[in-house]
């Protein structure tokens, strides 16, 4: 591991590495956003 | 999918009754060579029963194919060892290396073979589906660790709760909402759970898309306040490994438009293979990251991309 594999890293490493963006900014699909859209009927 | 596990004892019996037919072909004069480590753990093995005459190891480091000691080759007979064929695939450039090294004939023992292989070994001692993952006691077993919480999947009970993330569109998704999905749309749906709170929430959907199995990450956030916690890192895990261990071949979501941000996503491995505009929301990126212990990165996004 640089830091199963990802981006040549274990996945420990890589799940952490992924997970300081998500708390930069979440993930939603736009799918997932126009059904929420609709329902805000 | 299914899970095989070898003891010593189940390798040792069939290792000695290959070895029987081993002699009976003639091949008990040619030299061993060990492909990889799995093939060392079969060489080791078979020496209790085979005094063989000599071993060659070869090494195989990035589809590279690497023979210690290449000059015990030429002019001889080799039996090679291993202990899975699952394509056969780089059977085919060690038979290629052997042959330029003047290998006078190759024959090819492994422990098992998985159906469909496209070469079909000399002598083999068991037959798997395709679907199964096979563990030898000299392999890595998949063992996985999260330390954060509770992790679990959403129950009737938290619908009754508050998960707030900060982000308003994310927000106006309850976890009534999350709920519903889990038990009518073949979501899967988990959290971590801490101290009593909801900390970190995943949502997110098995998806065959020409040939290849995927997992579309649907939603991730963790809640105000708990950030720096590695909440969502812990779910990101989950997912990662649900990947490698049901053997889907990637997995894609939609990131938010940020430059920055893009980049880090290109950094860490993902590859984003579309934009989708929204006049409410602005632009949404498609990211993916194949599983590249099972796929080749470019063929899985060249099938993929046109689909997602």
């Amino acid at each position: 591991c640089k830091s199963p594999q990802l981006n040549d890293m274990c996945i420990e490493c890589f799940a952490d590495s992924w997970g300081e963006l998500v708390e930069i900014s979440p993930m939603i699909s736009p799918q997932t956003l126009y059904k929420i859209e609709n329902k805000k009927a | 999918m299914r899970e095989i596990f070898f003891d010593e004892n189940s390798i040792d019996n069939g290792l000695r009754q290959a070895y029987k037919k081993i002699v009976k072909e003639g091949f008990d004069s040619y030299i061993v060579l060990a492909i990889g480590n799995g093939g060392e753990h079969i060489a080791k093995r078979l020496e209790k029963h085979w005094n063989y005459k000599d071993k060659v190891s070869c090494v195989l480091k990035n589809g590279d194919v690497q023979i210690l000691d290449d000059s015990k080759i030429k002019g001889n007979k080799i039996f090679l060892c291993d202990d899975t064929t699952i394509t056969g695939k780089t059977f085919l450039n060690i038979f290629k290396k052997l042959s330029e090294l003047g290998a006078d004939d190759i024959k090819l023992l492994s422990l098992l073979m998985r159906r469909n292989s496209f070469i079909v070994p000399n002598i083999f001692i068991f037959e798997i589906e395709a679907d199964t993952k096979v563990y030898f006691p000299w392999s890595d077993y998949p063992i996985r660790t999260y330390s954060k919480g509770i992790v679990r999947k959403i129950s009737c009970e938290d619908c009754k709760k508050d998960f707030k993330c900060g982000d308003s569109n994310i927000d106006k998704n309850s976890l009534s909402d999350f709920f519903k999905n889990q038990e009518h749309s073949l979501a899967k749906v988990y959290l971590v759970e801490d101290k009593g709170e909801i900390c970190s929430i995943v949502q997110f959907y098995e998806k065959p898309l020409d040939g290849y199995k995927g997992l579309f990450l649907d939603i991730i956030a963790t809640a105000e306040g708990k950030n720096g916690n590695n909440y969502a890192s812990t779910l990101l895990k989950l997912i990662s490994y649900y990947m490698f261990y049901h053997e889907f071949s990637f997995i894609y979501g939609y990131a938010f438009d940020n430059e920055g941000l893009i980049g880090m996503y290109k950094k860490r491995g993902f590859e984003v293979i579309g934009s989708i505009q929204d006049p409410h929301y602005g632009t949404l990126h498609k990211i993916v990251i194949v599983n590249g212990t099972k796929d080749i990165k470019e063929n899985v996004i060249a099938t993929i991309r046109p689909h997602i």
